[in-house]
């Protein structure tokens, strides 16, 4: 027989996925990692998963514990699901502004969900900032302990990747990747696929693809953390270089902006059948500017982060979209 | 590697067999630079594919407009296409005597004003004669038929928009001349224009979209690599230009079937920015 052992061994091996249009548009293979079909969900399930056992291993959690997390809501699902398969509680505490979808599905997983203003980082009150403070006082009163899990600059997060995502691309290529690219939120995933791929093979090239609102993209454009413009992304772009992020031998970075990469999004559900997020979006763009750089005949690897059907109301909202002077999905459109 | 959109080509295989179809209409677009004789519509005269009727780019114009071959109105349009037989319904293959020069801008008109299913004949005339197909002077038999004109404006570009996007970058530009002509060492085949570019423009001759012997489109891995070259970059929107919009097509189409965002067309092109005035030109070879 051929059995996963329940939710925590179905994370992970998820599949490659050749994405037709962009692969055509480039003369070159642009393969997408399954990460929406984890059993959460998301690309966070693998850091959830890490972060647990690390703690695990580390003696800070024992059954009946409690992990706390401050997430734009996926990590926060991924840590909900994985505490409840493994016997944790979670609080999660999230910025206000995230997407309806995200705050019912942590409703819907059991998770104590706190909302916060959405201020900056140095601000007390900001989500990641709060779920520290709050993770002290939830330890202080449980006798069976609590973790922050930290995902931004808990190292577990960018060892799941390097552990696993990295080599799996690795072994699905045969070893043929060129490149890969993604965005970054903790900067795990890039990170963590980075440092894995070029142990295999130095001259693999590793891009960053940054949403407009995040200082990530002129901090290795012209060190200076600096933003301009915004994203109706969620979970990816920062305004620090995390500890996950630090280091990660990067060979290029873009800008992308919601209006180059909601279109992508569009065309993957009318022509390929793959209701994917913004990140996603971002990422294929990513790709497609990868492609560029490099010329034809390359195969490149990018991350296919959660689906679409998480930010429904935005993504594919025409009147949502309309407001912020985006690109709409036509078949969704004045019908 | 296939094309992201097979449906706007068609083999001369695919053509010879399905000649006579009931909905298939066969399109003529060939045409020359002025003063060069014969004229599309000469070659037309001479020989064209059995069936063919001859959409004259010259003639689908704005009488209105000085500048060569500005689209005309929705009503002039659609009124033209009926009379030449073109309507709701008709599968539509376009040619010309190049190969890849002029149809494109057929095959582009039509789309823009609506007509949904119209497809190139892959290396045109040139390979249609090279494999001996049958060819005719006598002219066709029209039924003349509805065409519903609905013009997208979104597909086309004015000088004012193109001046705005100078200072905005929105959009990038990719002018589809002759290198000579782009970097302004060659002379224009219509007198009175300057040499030079639009400021900024990107640099991609029509003709490498195609091989140079069977004059067919490159394979999409190839025909993707020459837009890179290019430096065209496809998660940008691009208008595209040339000498007076007909070439500027092809780049059009090149794009269009390996899945790029389709490009705006400027219609004015070269014959518009060209002239004497204070548009900005840029001169010397593509950076």
């Amino acid at each position: 027989m051929q059995v996963r052992n329940g939710f925590i061994e179905t994370i992970g091996n998820t599949p490659l996925i050749r994405l037709r249009r962009a692969s055509e548009m480039t003369g070159c293979e642009i393969l997408g990692k399954a990460e929406f079909l984890n059993p959460g969900g998301s690309v966070k399930d693998r850091a959830a998963l890490y972060i647990v056992k690390d703690a695990e291993e580390r003696g800070l959690l024992k059954p009946g514990g409690v992990i706390v997390e401050g997430t734009a809501g996926n990590t926060g699902i991924g840590l909900a699901l994985v505490g409840n398969a493994l016997g944790y509680k979670s609080v999660i505490v999230m910025p206000e502004t995230q997407s309806q979808e995200k705050k019912d599905m942590l409703h819907l997983c059991g998770a104590d969900l706190r909302l916060v203003p959405a201020v900056p980082y140095a601000d007390p009150r900001n989500y990641v900032r709060y779920s520290e403070t709050l993770a002290n006082e939830v330890a202080a009163q449980s006798p069976r302990g609590a973790i922050w899990a930290n995902q931004f600059d808990n190292l577990a997060n960018r060892r799941a990747h390097i552990e696993t995502t990295g080599p799996e691309i690795w072994s699905q290529t045969d070893g043929k990747v060129d490149a890969f690219v993604c965005s970054v939120g903790t900067g795990g995933t890039l990170a963590g696929v980075a440092v894995a791929l070029k142990k295999f093979n130095p001259k693999v090239k590793i891009f960053l693809a940054d949403p407009m609102g995040s200082a990530i993209y002129s901090w290795y454009a012209h060190h200076e953390l600096k933003s301009t413009g915004d994203s109706i992304t969620e979970g990816i772009g920062q305004s620090r270089i995390t500890k996950n992020l630090e280091g990660a031998p990067l060979d290029g970075w873009f800008q992308v902006t919601d209006a180059e990469m909601l279109p992508v999004l569009f065309d993957l559900v009318t022509e390929e059948g793959l209701i994917l997020g913004g990140s996603t979006g971002i990422n294929i763009i990513g790709a497609i500017k990868a492609a560029k750089e490099l010329g034809r005949g390359h195969t490149i690897v990018t991350i296919l982060a959660d689906y679409g059907t998480r930010y429904q109301s935005k993504l594919f909202n025409p009147v949502f979209l309309r407001e912020k002077k985006l690109p709409v999905p036509a078949w969704l459109d004045g019908k | 590697m296939n094309y992201a959109r097979p449906e706007a080509l068609v083999s001369t295989d695919w053509l010879a067999s399905h000649l006579g179809d009931q909905n298939l209409r066969v399109v003529d677009a060939s045409f020359t630079l002025p003063g060069v004789s014969p004229t599309g519509h000469e070659l037309y005269l001479k020989r064209h594919i059995p069936g063919a009727v001859f959409f004259d780019i010259d003639a689908v114009a704005d009488p209105h407009n000085p500048l060569p071959h500005m689209l005309p109105d929705e009503k002039t349009f659609g009124a033209m296409m009926g009379k030449l037989g073109l309507g709701d319904g008709h599968k539509i293959v376009v040619y010309d005597s190049m190969g890849l020069a002029s149809a494109p801008r057929a095959w582009w008109s039509l789309r823009a004003y609506g007509h949904k299913d119209v497809a190139v004949l892959n290396g045109g005339m040139a390979k249609w004669l090279a494999e001996n197909r049958p060819v005719t002077a006598e002219l066709p038999r029209v039924t003349p038929a509805k065409f519903a004109s609905k013009l997208a404006k979104t597909r086309l570009r004015d000088k004012a928009q193109l001046l705005a996007n100078l200072k905005s970058q929105r959009e990038q530009v990719v002018d589809a001349r002759s290198a000579g002509r782009f970097a302004g060492t060659a002379p224009e085949p219509r007198a009175g224009l300057r040499g030079g570019h639009i400021p900024g423009s990107l640099s991609l001759p029509s003709d490498r979209l195609s091989d140079p012997k069977t004059k067919e489109v490159l394979p999409a891995e190839e025909l993707a690599a020459r837009l890179f070259a290019a430096g065209l970059d496809p998660s940008k929107p691009t208008v595209s230009s040339c000498g007076s919009g007909v070439t500027a097509c092809v780049i059009a189409f090149g794009m269009y079937l390996i899945g790029w965002p389709e490009p705006a067309i400027y219609d004015g092109s070269w014959s518009e920015w060209g002239l004497p005035g204070s548009t900005p030109v840029e001169t010397g070879a593509a950076r």
